[in-house]
């Protein structure tokens, strides 16, 4: 290593006589990483890399040789030999025998890359325009990664922090010793997945899967970036690494799991206008902000401004529904897949109230989940849920078996009030084989089957039941 | 090289056919010198504009956090940047230069299709105009990268990008018709006498060019193609949701895009091998070697595209497919290099400008192949992969590459198309500031990249932040010297002393045996080659 430090002095001297900022780090090598396949991708990049010094200095020796001494200014004649058949083999041969040598370990770190064995734990990983989604395929813990450096930082109204642009809102946590399986696909545009320190970078591609591994040997917070250029804030998309020993892990689990239910537990409270606005402008900052601009102006030609804009101010349906949904072909991503409805509300609250558009109006996050169920989604629903969990007593025509089970077909129950079907379904009907539902469906499912029971086989009452109204009804649903 | 009796065929015949006057000599011009001129002062100005972005980019890199530009109009840079390099300033050049000299080293009157080699050339303007103007539409200009990768160039891109693609199809239609009549110049206009063998190297490698971009320039097009259709027709051809594949648009781009390197790269091995051998006085060590070579990297070059596409996902058998083919390349490149050495050694060397550009170009190419071949495996290539490592490799084989090569090329035939010696202070002053320049641009770009660095990105984390300081400056030298090569061309058209038709010692050739500067018509009749070579 003697050497490199010399040439790599000499180049730095070269360069020097720069005083340069304070955070120098001057790092002019690849990391040797965590894993046994980034030692071995580090030791095969060493391993190049001297047999180019080496052919480098052999080559130029001559050549600067020759510069030197062949100069007509030292009266150098020029000699006449040309074509020789036994140089030229010579220096065709050598090249290649030099090439197969590096081809062999490589293939073999290649081959072990793709290594398909069986993995401990899957991780499903998505490229968003611009953060990265995780998926623990085995936990059902899912969460988004955001780039965490404030904005001021960037533009640089306050000092940059130590890990800036490369320090997220939720680490991606893994246990180490163990075999991780990364599964890769996008929501958008093809983003790039990298760790230096895992030496594991694949892309993102959307509608395709690919794969990579890595058994991590060290805990440590390991630091990468998207390389695969995703459109505007592709600089602002980091990857955030941090392995744990397996007690921690499985702690993190637990605790990430009973976080992920308290917060669903939001949905429920109620809301006012100002917390709703609060919560509604961190969201916006960490979702909408990037492409409509903080100060909601859009940049035009690209992203539409939101301050006055038809959708900000105008039918809140419509508004709502883009958010959800996102607006195919464009830029503007279905949200649903990203944001709580308690987040969403907030976020189109915020828009419809700030930088002016003072529409006074505060959407609900229970308003929101209803946005999500028109009449055909309930229907589609209702069918599934009826046919899951209906349909072995009160058949899959509705109606029932004479004597067991009672018709739904024309009967008072689908076809009077609504809250007595709501009721019976959510509660039960106590000394009957009707059981209460609340316990066995969710609010959304409870809502779509007594929609679907009301609206089927002929029963055309046309009237609906949004989430909210079961999730409210008396004992709740789940 | 002895030819008879050309001097005396210049003049007495032709002495009414000088050029036009005033304007419309140069809009309605078939002759291969003007055209010749006209591409290569096009060239220029593109190089000044796309170099121009080069330094928005590199100014704003200069120090972490965003201070001069926003990311969108940075992608919109670094994209016209490229395209502008590639498409406007290289091959433009290159062209340029075939058509000034492949008649002249062949003995040929003029090109074989003159008039389309006028409309080759007016295409150009118009093609990068359009794209120019991209800047000043709605959303800006493109901003996917000169590889414009799908859906990021289709479903998600600005306006603009139609405006691309027709653009695209503009110059793709240049690049054939100055392909084919270079291919048809070649093959049928040759001095008797000279026959393929005895060809100037320079004139191998444009011919081996040629039928590289009659090859893939379809596919190019074919490509934006398949995008203008999923775009504003339907298709899914790079749209999963629809059957089709994000990954096919990499494929088809690629085998495209790596014969396109080498049609960035083959030309100038030919000036190279021509400069050489004038100024060690010494013939090219293997003439043949060097055209079975240029021949094997040609043929490679179709075999190797996925090496770009390492980290898509393609199963092992493919990934160690195209590292096998890959490697293979530095075997003719080496004895490319070994030929060059070998030219020079026991030679007569002086070191005026074409031969340091010449010098600095083998040296610089053959780091930018050293870093190549590292990129070829790929189990390693995973870390290099769209790193600062990748933009130092691919701007070492380019601008020390071949910009060097250009600069060499035109400092060496300038007197011929003058009539006036080199200013050699200008050109040697000239030379210093680049070569100084790109080493201190490019040279810490190899460190970001392995430190870690993505390329494309608009600010970086702090540990990058010194190199990149460094680079800036660097680039800023490079940028400004090329002003005194501004001025170095323009004085020198303009006055200097009188340059002699074989104005280089050991210059040979069939284009210094006509006088300096060559007449407007040259070999009207054709000269007698006769063997002696």
């Amino acid at each position: 290593m003697g050497i490199k430090k010399i040439i790599l002095a000499g180049c730095l001297g070269v360069l020097g006589g720069l005083s340069l900022s304070a955070h120098a780090d001057w790092e002019v090598n690849l990391t040797p990483g965590v894993t046994e396949i980034s030692r071995s991708v580090y030791d095969l990049h060493m391993i190049i890399f001297w047999v180019c010094v080496a052919i480098a200095i052999v080559v130029f020796g001559v050549m600067f040789w020759s510069m030197f001494h062949h100069r007509k200014s030292r009266g150098a004649k020029s000699a006449h030999f040309h074509e020789n058949t036994t140089v030229e083999v010579i220096w065709t041969i050598i090249p290649v025998g030099i090439l197969v040598a590096m081809a062999v370990p490589s293939a073999a770190t290649l081959i072990e890359m793709y290594d398909p064995s069986e993995a401990e734990i899957d991780i499903q990983v998505t490229g968003y325009q611009w953060k990265w989604k995780y998926d623990y395929l085995d936990e059902e813990i899912s969460y988004f990664s955001n780039l965490s450096t404030p904005r001021d930082q960037i533009y640089n109204a306050e000092n940059k922090g130590e890990n800036y642009l490369l320090e997220v809102d939720n680490h991606l946590v893994v246990p180490v010793d163990t075999k991780i399986r990364f599964l890769l696909t996008a929501n958008d545009v093809i983003h790039s997945w990298w760790v230096p320190e895992l030496a594991v970078k694949k892309d993102a591609i959307p509608g395709f899967i690919n794969e990579a591994w890595t058994v991590i040997d060290e805990p440590g917070i390991y630091r990468g970036q998207c390389t695969e250029l995703c459109g505007k804030d592709h600089g602002y998309m980091p990857v955030v690494v941090e392995a744990v020993s397996k007690d921690e892990y499985a702690s993190w689990v637990a605790t990430t799991k009973a976080a992920a239910t308290a917060k669903a537990d939001l949905a429920s409270k109620s809301w006012t206008l100002d917390e709703l606005m609060a919560e509604g402008e961190q969201v916006y900052l960490k979702a909408c902000a990037a492409c409509h601009q903080p100060n909601g102006e859009g940049l035009p030609g690209a992203f539409p401004a939101l301050k006055g804009s038809p959708i900000a101010v105008g039918d809140v349906a419509a508004h709502i529904d883009i958010v959800v949904n996102g607006k195919p072909g464009t830029a503007m991503q279905a949200y649903k897949d990203q944001l709580s409805a308690v987040e969403m509300a907030a976020v189109i609250t915020y828009e419809r109230n700030a930088w002016g558009n003072n529409t006074g109006e505060a959407v609900t996050p229970a308003q929101l989940a209803d946005m999500q169920w028109g009449m055909d989604q309930l229907m589609a629903t209702g069918e599934e849920v009826y046919l899951k969990a209906c349909a072995a007593c009160h058949q899959p025509n509705g109606q029932g078996l004479p004597g067991a089970f009672p018709s739904l077909v024309g009967t008072e129950i689908v076809k009077g009030d609504i809250a007595k079907h709501i009721d019976i379904v959510v509660n039960g009907k106590a000394g009957s084989a009707m059981q209460a539902f609340k316990d066995q469906l969710s609010a959304e499912e409870i809502a779509a089957v007594v929609t679907y029971e009301r609206n089927a086989w002929g029963n055309d009452v046309g009237d609906s039941v949004k989430p909210s109204v079961v999730a409210s009804w008396n004992g709740g649903a789940k | 090289m002895s030819t008879a009796d050309i001097a005396a065929d210049q003049h007495d015949d032709h002495h009414d056919h000088g050029p036009a006057k005033g304007l419309t000599r140069w809009i309605y011009t078939t002759n291969h010198k003007d055209i010749g001129s006209m591409y290569l002062w096009f060239s220029l100005a593109m190089f000044l504009v796309g170099g121009c972005m080069a330094l928005v980019i590199r100014a704003e890199l200069f120090q972490p956090g965003l201070q001069l530009v926003e990311p969108g109009f940075f992608n919109q840079m670094t994209t016209m940047h490229g395209l502008i390099m590639v498409f406007g300033a290289v091959m433009p050049a290159f062209v340029g230069l075939a058509n000034w000299m492949v008649p002249m080293m062949i003995g040929a009157p003029d090109m074989a299709l003159p008039r389309m080699n006028n409309w080759s050339f007016w295409i150009l303007p118009f093609a990068f105009g359009m794209l120019l103007l991209t800047l000043f539409m709605d959303g800006g200009a493109p901003n996917f990268g000169w590889t414009f990768y799908a859906p990021l160039s289709t479903t998600y891109a600005p306006p603009s990008v139609t405006f691309f693609i027709f653009a695209v199809h503009m110059m793709g239609i240049s690049s054939i018709m100055g392909a084919i009549n270079i291919v048809a110049t070649i093959l049928n206009m040759r001095a008797p006498g000279m026959t393929l063998m005895k060809m100037p190297l320079f004139v191998w490698t444009w011919l081996i060019t040629a039928y590289l971009l009659i090859a893939v320039m379809p596919v190019l097009a074919g490509v934006v193609t398949m995008m203008l259709m999923d775009i504003h027709f339907g298709t899914s051809f790079f749209d999963a949701a629809g059957g089709g594949d994000p990954v096919l648009f990499q494929h088809v781009f690629w085998f495209f895009g790596h014969p396109e390197v080498y049609i960035m790269i083959l030309p100038a091995f030919g000036i190279v091998s021509a400069i050489i051998p004038t100024f060690a006085r010494k013939k090219l060590f293997g003439y043949a070697s060097m055209v079975y070579a240029t021949a094997s990297i040609a043929f490679l070059s179709f075999i190797v595209w996925a090496h770009h596409m390492f980290t898509v996902g393609m199963p092992l058998a493919g990934e160690l497919f195209f590292m096998f083919t890959t490697m293979l390349i530095a075997v003719p490149t080496g004895v490319k290099v070994f030929n060059w050495v070998a030219t020079m050694w026991r030679g007569s060397m002086t070191f005026e400008t074409p031969m340091l550009f010449a010098i600095a170009f083998v040296i610089l190419f053959t780091i930018g192949g050293f870093s190549g071949l590292m990129l070829a495996i790929a189990p390693v290539d995973f870390q290099y992969h769209d790193t600062y490592f990748v933009v130092a490799h691919f701007h070492y084989v380019l601008v020390p590459g071949a910009i060097f090569s250009i600069m060499a090329a035109v400092y060496y035939w300038l007197p011929k198309w003058t009539g006036h010696q080199l200013n050699e202070k200008a050109g040697k002053f000239h030379f210093w500031m680049s070569f100084i320049g790109v080493n201190v641009t490019f040279f810490p770009m190899h460190f970001i990249g392995l430190a870690g660095m993505p390329r494309r990105i608009p600010d970086y984390a702090l540990q990058f932040a010194d190199f990149n300081a460094i680079a800036s400056v660097g680039a800023f030298i490079f940028g400004l010297s090329q002003l005194i090569f501004v001025w170095n061309v323009i004085q020198n058209i303009r006055s200097g002393k009188k340059a002699e038709a074989r104005c280089w010692e050991g210059a040979e050739g069939l284009e210094w045996e006509v006088p300096s500067p060559a007449p407007y018509h040259t070999f009207s009749t054709p000269p007698q080659i006769d063997g002696a070579k």
